[in-house]
């Protein structure tokens, strides 16, 4: 009889990884969610030293998740959030001061999810607005001073808007019954992206950031999905199912320019897409037939996507660092999911978190200024 | 090599005697599964890894056992799968392995066993002895007969840890003896023998309440086992999501502990393992889950404090399956059975059939919970549900788009004749990925939208196209039926009415591959444009 039973382990949490991807928005439509890959050695100490900004993730080293911080360069942690419900890291504020944080519960058999603002400098934390059933998918005004979010304050899912800040008006900008989700705003904050099933089955819309002027992106029978702003404005990527598998795809804010980033490459079921900073190029995670997942970068101008991991072990959510030059991902190559960090050809592959628990889902920023190291600092480690 | 192949072969035979009699038709399989590209047999395989025929026996005689039912409740409860179960319901710890053993009996199992819990939660031959243990001290507590594989009846019903008589008396006579009688097989994924079953004469000696079945109200093919742990949703809420769970454990045990009004928990259906059956326990105008759901905000450190009452409960009908969200594969008639109840929910209340309204309780519960767990097959799934609803395309209709990637070939295809067709991408409100443009021309060179008809029918044609100025304002659409008569020419301004289907006409097609062309030959100067042809 044989005893692997190791390979059943993580299930669980898969797809516990996976539930959350979607509601911050990652997209993981199919197969599971985690980590691992190859390459040339880990970056040098020297090359570490010249990584910028933090890294913001969930841990699940305690029995609640909370989101921790991690500096790339050093590999210092700090713990951000210690709300007694999970929380997972949003989307940091354009200035870098604060990030926002999706925090859920089950409250006598009752889910709830509320958003929060989490300062870095450690202050309070502030509640966005208060616990319902969906609050989600929040995404940045350029300037900071509003963001928009996935809310069923008054209906079973619409795009709301609101400052980040307790008590604030909420502005309600779709209206449809069927159902709105996963709005993106535009990095001149004057348009938001989103999904509605208003015609019956998801398509990509976009409209003023005050509501108006709707304008539908996509038309096609089957699911379009997660659309993204590019940095650079001059594309939405978003997921679809209409060739029978899910692809990344890319269009322009008019409509026009559809097409599918990774061409004839064999990349098997494509999510979770990413913009590099400069709108350039999109990395993404490929699941083929039978094999982990990968990640994939595309160039927007031309080419194949390339891998930049093995797919010897799972490896997921890639994020890349502000200056471009780096990704964070997660994977599962060492048996436990951590995060790990490589350059943007897939080279240098380096293990930056080590805790028993899985690390994942990073979210890469330059905080206006870095936080003090805390209690349970860990050094990265090399693979 | 193999030198269970003889025996196999040999049980095989016996199965498939014993098979004999009414069946449930076999589920149809829908091919191109992307997410799942295993076979049956394969996803079966996956599920027992491992020879477990030795562990069984041995743990039946250590014990004083009979190893067939051993086997039997196993294939009742995990179909001989190890499942590493989850948290479903307050009050009711997770389950594992292969006998899915949980909480107090999982250790009490373990220390009759002499096996430590660890060892019990994740070692198949442990699980199986501390399962084992425990059974054979249920039969000195009921003094069983232990001769008699009959005579266990009770001592497997305690096992269960159901509690209410239906539903004891449906897991032992419709599950464990059944499966007895019918006896079963499973090989590993190498081929060898996994688990066998002979079938065998066992008959319970246990209790079959007489029931007077009530049929649901909102679904006729479910039983009506009314649950009190419901409450009325808030005026005024559309019913606007279905949330798929997994039981973390049997059918059985799942129904009778949603309609247990000391679980406090509830759902509107329960699934069971081969789709055979269905219990409604909540009326789907009614919210389903839980009792009460006043928030305490006292609780939880008062940070959740501020609750509106808006809760997903509100908006969804639940329906709950038998089985573990860390099960390898899903039965298909499981799958099948629920497609229709929630094609039939959908219909009823007027929920969208996309994978934003049918969702994973994970979906909504990342911190706690994962059924249906990452090999449930979604997109199946989804089109298995808009499939009976006559929803998808092409069930009713076919839409033919112009990049052929995103067609069904073997429904409708597109085809481009000569060189002047390019793709484009230029002018937005195209259908699919783009469209093809062509100057007009004194040629045909036509692009052909062909469909298929198993039987002639008569059909609308519409046709969807971009609109811009230098598009022709006499666009020749050419219908023909499947023997190529041409039954008529529509010409179409496209310079207006992008972006939408546009009908061209009625007409009788016959059966097999009939066809609507867009032709150049039309006025020069222009350009017409070949998008997705839509036959309904």
């Amino acid at each position: 009889m044989t005893r692997d039973f190791a390979k059943q382990v993580g299930w669980g949490g898969a797809a516990r990884r996976l539930a959350v991807l979607a509601l911050l928005g990652a997209g993981c439509k199919a197969g599971s969610c985690g980590s691992g890959a190859s390459g040339s050695g880990p970056l040098s100490e020297q090359e570490r030293k010249g990584l910028p900004g933090v890294i913001a993730f969930v841990s699940e080293r305690a029995p609640q998740k909370d989101v921790w911080l991690v500096r790339p360069a050093t590999g210092e942690q700090t713990q951000l959030t210690r709300g007694p419900e999970d929380e997972y890291p949003g989307a940091p504020s354009p200035d870098g001061a604060s990030l926002v944080v999706v925090a859920a519960a089950e409250v006598q058999g009752i889910h709830v999810e509320q958003l929060r603002l989490a300062p870095l400098d450690g202050g309070a934390v502030v509640m966005l607005a208060p616990p319902r059933g969906r609050a989600r998918n929040p995404s940045w005004a350029p300037d900071g001073s509003w963001f928009v979010a996935e809310s069923d304050a008054e209906s079973f899912s619409d795009v709301v808007k609101q400052a980040p800040r307790e008590n604030a008006e909420v502005t309600r900008l779709t209206q449809a019954p069927e159902g709105n989700f996963e709005p993106s705003v535009s990095p001149d904050g004057t348009q938001v992206a989103f999904v509605s099933s208003r015609t019956g089955d998801p398509e990509i819309y976009v409209m003023k950031a005050d509501g108006t002027d709707v304008r539908r992106l996509t038309s096609f029978h089957k699911e379009d999905m997660a659309p993204k702003w590019s940095p650079d404005g001059k594309w939405i990527s978003f997921l679809s199912d209409r060739e029978g598998r899910v692809r990344v795809f890319v269009v322009k804010p008019d409509g026009t320019g559809l097409r599918a980033v990774s061409g004839s490459q064999q990349t098997g079921e494509e999510r979770e897409p990413v913009w590099s900073p400069d709108g350039k190029k999109l990395a993404f995670v490929g699941r083929a037939k039978d094999q982990k997942s990968r990640i994939w970068v595309a160039d927007m101008g031309g080419g194949e996507p390339v891998a930049l991991t093995d797919g010897k072990s799972t490896d997921d959510q890639p994020e890349w660092s502000p200056d471009g030059k780096y990704l964070a991902f997660a994977s599962e190559r060492t048996g436990d999911v951590e995060l790990f960090l490589m350059r943007a050809n897939g080279s240098g592959q380096t293990q930056l978190t080590s805790t028993k628990g899985a690390d994942w889902l990073p979210r890469w920023f330059v905080p206006k200024t870095l936080p003090p190291a805390g209690q349970g600092t860990g050094r990265a480690e090399g693979t | 090599m193999h030198p269970f192949r003889k025996p196999l072969a040999t049980l095989a035979a016996a199965l498939a005697l014993a098979a004999c009699g009414p069946q449930e038709p076999a589920p149809t399989e829908t091919p191109a599964v992307t997410e799942d590209s295993r076979t049956p047999a394969q996803r079966e395989a996956e599920r027992t890894p491992y020879e477990l025929d030795e562990a069984f026996a041995k743990a039946g005689k250590d014990f004083g056992v009979p190893a067939d039912l051993l086997k039997a409740i196993s294939y009742t409860e995990t179909r001989w799968e190890m499942v590493r179960g989850e948290v479903e319901f307050e009050g009711m710890p997770a389950a594992y392995g292969l006998m899915a053993l949980r909480g107090e009996k999982l250790s009490e199992g373990a220390r009759l066993a002499g096996v430590s819990e660890e060892a019990a939660r994740t070692w198949p031959e442990a699980n199986i002895r501390a399962a084992a243990a425990l059974l054979s001290s249920y039969a000195n507590e009921l003094k069983v007969d232990r001769t008699d594989v009959g005579a266990w009846a009770p001592a497997a019903a305690k096992l269960s840890g159901i509690d209410n008589a239906e539903a004891q008396a449906q897991y032992i006579h419709q599950n464990v003896y059944d499966i007895l009688r019918k006896g079963a097989v499973a090989q590993t994924p190498a081929g060898d023998l996994a688990v066998s079953l002979m079938p065998t004469q066992a008959q319970a000696k246990f209790p079959s309440p007489g029931v007077v079945r009530s049929m649901s109200a909102d679904y006729a093919p479910a039983i009506w086992r009314a649950s009190p742990n419901y409450n009325a949703r808030p005026s005024g809420t559309d019913v606007s999501m279905v949330v798929i769970h997994t039981c973390e454990g049997s059918y059985s045990s799942c129904w009778s502990w949603l309609v247990n009004s000391a679980s406090g928990v509830s759902a509107h259906y329960v699934v069971n393992e081969s789709g055979s059956e269905i219990s409604q326990l909540v009326l789907e105008s009614n919210r389903g889950w839980h009792v009460g759901a006043t928030y305490s905000c006292s609780l939880n450190g008062s940070v959740m404090c501020g609750l509106n009452g808006t809760s997903v409960n509100n908006f969804s009908v639940g329906i709950e399956h038998g089985g573990f969200a860390s099960q390898s594969s899903f039965p298909a008639g499981q799958i099948d059975a629920s497609a229709k109840l929630t094609c039939d929910i959908t219909k009823g209340q007027g929920i969208v059939r996309d994978s934003y309204h049918i969702v994973a309780h994970g979906r909504l519960q990342p911190a706690s919970r994962t059924d249906p767990g990452p090999n449930w097959p979604w997109s199946t799934y989804i089109s298995k549900v808009q499939s009976y609803c006559g929803t998808s395309t092409p069930s009713t209709g076919i839409i033919i788009d112009s990049n052929q990637a995103n067609n069904d070939t073997s429904k409708g295809y597109v085809e481009v004749t000569g060189s002047s067709w390019a793709s484009s991408t230029n002018v937005g409100g195209y259908y699919g990925s783009g469209y093809y443009a062509s100057p007009t021309a004194a040629v045909s060179e036509p692009v052909t939208f062909w469909f298929y008809l198993p039987s002639a029918a008569t059909k609308t044609i519409d046709a969807w196209w971009t609109s811009a100025t230098d598009r022709s304002t006499t666009a020749p659409f050419i219908m023909y039926n499947a023997s190529g008569t041409k039954l008529a020419t529509v010409n179409v301004n496209q310079q207006a009415n992008g972006g939408r289907w546009n009908t061209l006409g009625t007409y009788s097609f016959t059966a097999g591959w009939n066809k609507v062309q867009l032709s150049r030959w039309t006025t020069s100067g222009y350009y017409v444009i070949a998008d997705a042809v839509q036959v309904r």
